[in-house]
């Protein structure tokens, strides 16, 4: 029998929500920091930050050919929802 | 005694606008990020309502209580309201089996036995029960009261369960409200025990148990349980 532990599962809206924080906290917003930051793979991270964009909660802009994210108003509206629900799911035992 | 004057009814009102506002934040967290846990636990605790509900009626329509056409339709519904109750206590017993796939719910062997015991010596108290029931009185009514009896005794089931899921999350998080939740439903789970044990105890030792009071007795565990879900949520800030 394997002793691997399986990888704890995400939600679309927790990736969303870890990439939010991590873009949040960070200074400069670059994707190298967002890789560590919101455990995901180069594409993926990719992925997510364009439907991110898409949607409005975060801006992307050029600094000397690489790419810098950072939160919008929207996106910090999401966050503190998200705070909201995650807190309430976690008083019934449920992860968002 | 509690019972009369419709306080009952007035305790189970309060319990219904509990339970409803707990409804609709789930509903509201559910409309923000479709997460069908959430949704689950909203439909839950729309179901949980329902039997309170019924009460609440009662009381904004007191002659509806006097006339036995009503009364007897008022005890279907309740029978029908007690099943919803079922539904909604397997609903979130199924959220929390669903959440072991994330791992934030783990058992550990003492969790197991602990829950394996407690429902196992539930079941046990059922079989007993039933066939004490069934081989008492009158057939159909036995049988109602049989049915009535395996609806309470599942809550109780599926509500042990769902307190050692609780506990095992609470273990992984450390969050105090997620303990107070679990204060909650052990409070409805010993208001729905105290009902079952306590009919079988008067009709067993003629000992002079009520049906009313173990009545007020469930309605003001229930309230409790419901309290501290909403205590839980103010501390969230959910509520203002």
């Amino acid at each position: 029998m394997s002793d691997k532990v399986p990888a704890k599962y995400r939600s679309k809206c927790r990736i969303f929500a870890d990439i939010l924080r991590a873009i949040k906290d960070s200074e400069q917003g670059r994707v190298t920091h967002l890789l560590h930051k919101a455990n995901l793979s180069y594409d993926r991270l990719n992925y997510y930050l364009g439907e991110l964009e898409r949607s409005g909660l975060i801006n992307k802009s050029a600094d000397q050919e690489r790419f810098i994210y950072s939160i919008t108003a929207k996106g910090e509206k999401f966050l503190v929802e998200f705070a909201k629900v995650e807190a309430f799911g976690n008083t019934f035992g449920v992860e968002i | 005694m509690i019972y009369e004057g419709g306080t009952l009814l007035f305790i189970r009102s309060l319990t219904f606008f509990v339970a409803l506002a707990i409804t609709l934040i789930a509903l509201r967290s559910f409309a923000r990020f479709r997460s069908w846990r959430l949704f689950f636990l909203a439909a839950a605790f729309f179901l949980l309502s329902l039997p309170p509900a019924l009460d609440f009626i009662r009381l904004i329509w007191l002659p509806m209580a006097m006339d036995p056409w009503a009364l007897n339709r008022i005890e279907f519904i309740s029978y029908m309201f007690t099943l919803a109750s079922v539904v909604a206590f397997a609903l979130i017993a199924y959220v929390y089996w669903d959440e072991k796939k994330t791992r934030s719910i783990q058992f550990s062997r003492g969790q197991i036995a602990l829950c394996v015991l407690l429902i196992a010596a539930q079941l046990s108290f059922f079989l007993f029960a039933s066939w004490w029931r069934l081989s008492e009185i009158s057939m159909p009514d036995n049988l109602t009261a049989v049915l009535y009896l395996a609806f309470t005794n599942v809550s109780c089931i599926l509500t042990i369960f769902i307190i050692i899921s609780l506990y095992s999350y609470y273990r992984t998080k450390r969050t105090a409200n997620t303990l107070v939740a679990m204060v909650g439903f052990i409070l409805i789970l010993l208001g729905q025990a105290y009902g079952v044990y306590s009919s079988i105890a008067q009709e067993l030792l003629s000992n002079g148990f009520g049906n009313q009071k173990a009545l007020s007795f469930i309605a003001v565990f229930e309230l409790l349980g419901y309290l501290a879900f909403l205590i839980a949520l103010v501390r969230l800030r959910l509520i203002k």
